[in-house]
This record gives C-alpha cells, structure tokens and sequence, in this order.
C-alpha cells in the first residue's frame, strides 16, 4: 500500500469551525482523487495544536463518508501524529457519524471511532498478516463458516478499513475471490 | 424592582452584590419586562442601569447587561445610564472593569461613575473582556483563533491546565459561537457577544446573542415547547440549518460540561436549561415573563478536574 503523506496546515496551529474543515476537505478530495488505486492519504496532524469537532466532522467523517460511498475507489484515509486533544475531537465526530479510521503513530496503530468488536478483531488479524484471504481469516479466527470471514472482509473493504485486489481466477458460478491487504503496511 | 424618579428616570437595579445568572435572569430581566410591557417611555425617558452594589459577578450577568441596552437602543433612541460605584467604592467596580462592562457600555449608555486606573487592576484572574463577534463570518474565526490562542496560553501557561482540558474549552467556546451563526436568520444580521474569566480551577465564560433564537429556529421541525427545543438543539445532527452532519458542536459541549464537572445555563425563547455536569442531572424551566428576551443567553463553568476525573 502506497501512503502519501498530507501535512494539514492551520493558522496559528488551530483548525476552527466547519468552513475551515470544508476547505480542507476539498483540498483532500483532490488528492485522493490523484492518487493511484490502492494507495493511503496519511492526514499528518503534527503543525496542528487544536482542532474542533466541527472541523474534525468535515475533514474526517465527510471524507471517509465520499470514500465509503465509491467516490474514490480504493484510495484510503489515516491519521497520524495525532495529540490527545485532536483524539477527543476527531473521536466524538466519528461516533456520531457512525465511521472509524485507522490512527498512526509511528509504528502503533489504532482504530479510532465506531466498529463492533468482531470487526475489530478481524481488523487485527488482517494488519498482523498484512495479506490475507477468506480461508486464511476463518483458519485463523475459528470462525463457523468461511461465508462469516467473507462477509468480515467484504464489510471492512467497505468502511474502508483494507484494501483488496483479485485473487487467481474467477470462481465457478461468475464469482470472483480477492485476498485483502492491510491499508497500513507500506510499500514505496 | 423598578422605581420612578422624576423626570420620567427608569432604574433597572441589581440588588445583589454579584452580577451573575441569578442577578441577570431573576432580577434584572423581570424589571426589564416589566418595563418594556407596562410603561409606555417615550424617547425623552431615561433609563438607567444601576449597578453600584456590585462587586462582583461573572460573564453571564455582565453580558446580559449589555444584551438589554442593545435591545432598549433598538426600539428607541432612550438616553441610558450605566451607573458605577462612587470614588469611595473603587474596589467595588475593579470587577467590572475586569470584566469591560462600562467599555461594552460606551456607545449605548453614559458611564457615571469611577472606574479604577487599569494599572490598579492587578487579579489574580484572567479575563477575556466582553467583546462583539464580527458580523462577518471570516472575521469571527480570525477573532476565535486569537481567543483560543490566548485562552490556551493563560490556561496551559498560568493555570497549569493540561492540554486536553485546555482543548475543551476551546472546543465548547469555538462550537457556541458557531452556533450563534447556525441559529440566526439566514442572511440576517448576526450580534453576538462573548466574555470569559478563569481562574486557577474553573473557567466561566458567556456567549449571548440577539438572533432568533434556538426554539424558533427549530420550531418548524418539531412540536415541543420551548425548553425541550433547547434539549432538541443539544442531540446531534439537529441544528438550525437543517444541512447534513451539523449539530455535533451542542452535543460535545454537553460532553466536555460531564467531564469537566461544569454547568451550562441555557436560556432562550421561553426555555431555561440548566446542565449539571457531576449529576449528569437536566433541569428544565418554562419562564413565565410577559414575552421573551430575544436570541440565546449562554453561560458555562468547566471546572478543572484532577487525572482520574479526567478520565
């Protein structure tokens, strides 16, 4: 996974108010928009000291709202350098919104927002293997059924948690498998 | 009480000692009411705010004193009086100063009385004096920036706040504002006003404005009375605008009031919420007054609370 690191710049260090947030937002569309299939925009919030949960709901909830919903497909969204006060903020906007997002800090990671607990742990196994399949996911969680690790993968490709490309050839009955890839191991 | 003197002179006194929610909604609005109803002034009336017992107060009380002259001068040219301590009764309006109500006041009112020399006004607070959020929106957040700026810095430098709490005020201050825009008449004109003071464990600060107020932005959309309104206001996702994903800003504000061990008096149309932070506890009134006090009156006192409070 490529990730291409997007430094947010806030005057005088703070990010204020929703039309602050809007035009962030748009500057990180069109990133996403450029960047190539399979790759993550890490949102750096480093040069930032305080942002408020207006501002925090346009630039990471609406964001990942366009993503989920198809816009830039297979582009993905990380925070980093995150402070406790941007967690406080960026969290409560998440939760209302319903979504979660992947946290960076250096080689720790987190999920920050609203994800049952079973997606969780799957999550987990997907980023400790880097690459996985169906099969793999179920082997390894003891799930049931290897429809129950499926529908996991399926739901997570679509918050927008991992990322998946085709897996050898076509399925009998005109299906197609993928194996999924963790949206944090990074490659150049 | 209201009392006439010659000439046709209007007082709107505070009797208490401290300008404070209790002053401004209990004493002073019930007088303003009952002036503002039953007297029929005309443009050669005086009337006067008459604030020589106070000594002290908070941004509540002292905003709402300016809410009411904003609203006498807007019906009519009135001469206003702010009347002060005599020299004698100096320390008397150092909190006052402090807090810049007689400077909000030029303009609207004549100033009588004594103000003490600034270089006497050494506190051991800080305050964020009573200021006017610009009407232009771009210009409001330059002014929040340079607010949370120096509220962040007094907070962190001089009283020690983590960052975190220091965050939430900022976070409950920035989102209050905002929301004075989100319930204003679309296009209309917006005033607002805000003022702060902390101190070495709480911050208490006002955010008032003359718009239309939280019930009857919302009334459209939902058939509840006034004070449910102002909780309707607090969910998320519900806000004047009526645009997709506003709202969060109220919702957090009620979050950061529980962790901060804070309290947040709302009043608004014929609404009056009080938020107990500690409790967790609502209490809702329905105010009786002959009409209401346009726009939102909005006080709040985050306490600092220690690590495992924080929590």
């Amino acid at each position: 996974m490529k990730h291409v690191r997007h430094p947010l710049k806030a005057e005088m260090g703070y990010l204020i108010g929703r039309e602050e947030g809007v035009r962030l937002k748009e500057a990180i569309c069109r990133e996403l928009e450029q960047l190539e299939p399979n790759s993550a925009l890490v949102l750096d919030f480093g040069e930032v000291d305080f942002i408020d949960v207006s501002c925090a709901d346009e630039l990471v909830v609406k964001v990942l709202a366009r993503l989920q919903a198809g816009e830039f497909p297979d582009r993905f969204l990380v925070l980093s350098n995150l402070k406790p006060q941007h967690r406080e903020n960026v969290e409560a906007a998440l939760s209302v919104g319903g979504k979660a997002v992947f946290v960076k800090n250096g080689k720790e990671w987190t999920t920050l927002g609203e994800l049952i607990s079973s997606y969780r742990d799957a999550l987990e196994v997907v980023n400790r293997h880097q690459v996985i399949t169906a099969r793999e996911l179920y082997e390894s969680m003891h799930y049931e059924t290897i429809n129950e690790s499926s529908t996991k993968l399926s739901a997570l490709y679509k918050l927008c948690l991992i990322a998946r490309e085709p897996f050898r050839r076509p399925v009998r009955g005109g299906g197609r498998q993928f194996r999924y890839l963790s949206i944090l191991h990074e490659t150049d | 009480m209201e009392t006439k003197l010659a000439q046709r002179t209007f007082v709107l006194r505070s009797r208490s000692t401290e300008l404070n929610d209790r002053a401004f909604d209990s004493e002073l609005l019930p007088q303003f009411f009952h002036l503002f109803h039953r007297k029929s002034l005309s443009s050669l009336d005086r009337v006067v705010f008459d604030l020589r017992s106070v000594t002290w107060g908070n941004p509540y009380g002292a905003l709402g004193v300016v809410l009411m002259a904003e609203v006498l001068r807007d019906y009519s040219p009135w001469a206003l009086e702010l009347w002060l301590g005599q020299p004698q009764q100096l320390k008397r309006n150092t909190w006052l100063a402090h807090i810049g109500l007689p400077q909000a006041m030029t303009g609207l009112a004549t100033v009588v009385g004594h103000l003490q020399d600034e270089a006497q006004l050494a506190t051991r607070y800080r305050y964020l004096p009573i200021t006017t959020l610009p009407k232009n929106r771009s210009e409001q957040m330059k002014l929040l920036k340079d607010v949370a700026f120096g509220s962040h810095e007094v907070l962190v430098r001089d009283f020690q706040y983590d960052a975190v709490q220091a965050g939430r005020f900022i976070t409950a201050l920035s989102e209050l504002c905002t929301n004075i825009y989100d319930h204003s008449t679309p296009g209309g004109e917006v005033r607002g006003f805000i003022a702060m003071q902390a101190y070495q464990d709480a911050v208490k600060f006002a955010v008032m404005d003359l718009g239309i107020g939280i019930p009857k932005s919302l009334r459209s959309r939902y058939e509840l009375d006034d004070p449910q309104l102002i909780l309707k206001a607090f969910e998320p996702g519900v806000s004047g605008r009526m645009q997709e994903g506003r709202g969060l800003g109220l919702t957090r504000v009620c979050e950061i009031v529980e962790r901060q061990d804070g309290i947040l008096n709302i009043r608004s149309g014929r609404g009056k919420v009080l938020l107990l932070g500690r409790q967790r506890r609502r209490e809702v009134h329905t105010l009786q007054h002959q009409s209401t006090f346009p726009g939102t009156q909005i006080g709040i006192l985050l306490h600092r609370v220690g690590p495992k409070e924080n929590s």
